[in-house]
């Protein structure tokens, strides 16, 4: 209660009252009887006069719109600078404020953005070695379309067995796991088609080599010369699956 | 997360009027929303209970605002500033009149009871005793009146009313001391328990 408001001792029951607070109010009520009487006047005052609830026309604010407008007119960056106030509000923290928590989630999808994409990555780098077999496979059929002309013409000259090579036994370039490699099919076919191994001879690389003419070895060369020619790393790593396929 | 919150609503009125000043408009209406009922109670009240003249007062009042907010010393309390305005708006209003109704101060007994749930001889009662009321505090001088009225009527406080008048806290005191005992002197037929 502020100093002076005598009159709101009156919402008070005379007994509470303090000697100090009788005293101040003295001039208007001297007995408890007065005070009641008192009270009961304000009680009428509030009662009957009670703030009615008055509200102006909408046309009033209109009006006073139109005035505001008169002396401030809108300017056309007047809104850009009225969110300003809505971004930053000076009575919120920092890290509270619209702006920076928007600038922050900006910052984080910048970075998550990196994370994203190399996962979307993998998928391609999938599809990319899959092309580089169909490539190798599509290589290797002409190659083997290639050798078997190349067989027909050797074999009109001098027929000799062509003993179709299931294994080619190359303990030095065993895989890790110790298993004999077999030849994949376009390289097995190569080879047994520009190659009679004599069935005495016994190399010690268990590559049987028997006797070529120049001709069919500058052809076989060339071939072999296609087929281990350096290939990117994705098409080798596509010949070592198929290598390993078999085992 | 609110992006957009409309924080007018936590501003007091001195910053509302500072960004008044700058051309802030949401400032400007959330001030209005603040005031304009307790206005226009105000001036029907002081002006006879003529709706259009008080809707006037207060285009006038705010338009005044808008056009010089440099007019409201922002070291002073908004509230006791606009009330000191209307109630010079008013007296020369009185002045321009050269009359001053004593049978009607804008109070009403019309206004709302409290309490509608009182039997008709209550409001019979109270119909009476609001024109006895009225008719009494038209008999008082205008400074007892007027202080009277912010106090009880307006509900202001003893210090609101100081600042608007441009008195001293002792003074709307003793004022009001001499506005309650002959007010409360006047109609004690109306309640027989007050007695001297």
């Amino acid at each position: 209660m502020e100093t002076g408001e005598f009159d709101k001792l009156f919402e008070k029951n005379y007994g509470d009252l303090s000697a100090a607070e009788k005293a101040s109010i003295q001039d208007l009520v001297t007995s408890e009887e007065e005070f009641e009487g008192m009270k009961q006047f304000y009680a009428q005052i509030e009662q009957n006069f009670a703030s009615p609830d008055l509200e102006p026309s909408p046309r009033l604010k209109s009006r006073l719109d139109d005035v505001f407008h008169e002396v401030y007119p809108k300017e056309s960056g007047a809104r850009l600078w009225a969110l300003l106030p809505v971004l930053i509000p000076s009575e919120k923290k920092f890290h509270q404020q619209p702006l920076v928590r928007i600038a922050a989630i900006l910052v984080l999808a910048l970075l998550l953005v990196p994370f994203f994409n190399q996962k979307t990555n993998e998928p391609i780098q999938h599809a990319q070695v899959n092309e580089d077999k169909a490539e190798v496979e599509q290589q290797d059929s002409q190659g083997a379309k290639a050798a078997n002309t190349n067989e027909e013409a050797l074999n009109e000259e001098e027929p000799t067995a062509s003993i179709p090579l299931a294994e080619i036994q190359v303990p030095n370039t065993e895989s890790r796991s110790g298993r004999s490699l077999t030849a994949q099919p376009g390289l097995s076919s190569l080879v047994s088609s520009t190659v009679s191994p004599p069935p005495s001879f016994d190399h010690p690389d268990g590559v049987f080599a028997g006797a070529v003419s120049d001709a069919d070895m500058s052809v076989a060369s060339d071939e072999i010369a296609m087929a281990t020619k350096p290939k990117p790393i994705a098409r080798d790593l596509a010949i070592l699956d198929l290598l390993t396929a078999t085992f | 997360m609110k992006l957009i919150k409309p924080t007018y609503k936590k501003f007091s009125d001195e910053e509302l009027m500072v960004a008044l000043g700058k051309g802030d408009k949401r400032a400007f209406d959330e001030l209005y929303g603040r005031y304009d009922k307790a206005l226009m109670a105000y001036f029907m009240r002081m002006l006879y209970r003529d709706r259009e003249l008080a809707e006037d007062f207060i285009h006038d009042l705010f338009a005044k605002l808008i056009r010089n907010p440099a007019l409201f010393d922002t070291t002073r309390s908004f509230k006791s500033w606009v009330y000191s305005v209307a109630n010079n708006m008013c007296k020369n209003e009185y002045k321009k009149r050269e009359v001053r109704k004593n049978t009607s101060n804008g109070l009403d007994s019309n206004y709302n009871v409290k309490d509608e749930n009182r039997g008709v001889l209550s409001e019979v009662q109270d119909r009476q005793f609001g024109e006895d009321f009225e008719r009494c505090l038209g008999e008082l001088d205008e400074k007892h009146c007027e202080v009277f009225t912010l106090r009880h009527i307006e509900g202001l406080s003893i210090k609101e009313i100081a600042d608007i008048l441009e008195i001293s806290d002792g003074t709307v005191k003793s004022r009001l001391f001499y506005a309650t005992k002959y007010l409360a002197k006047s109609l004690e037929h109306h309640n027989p328990l007050l007695t001297r």
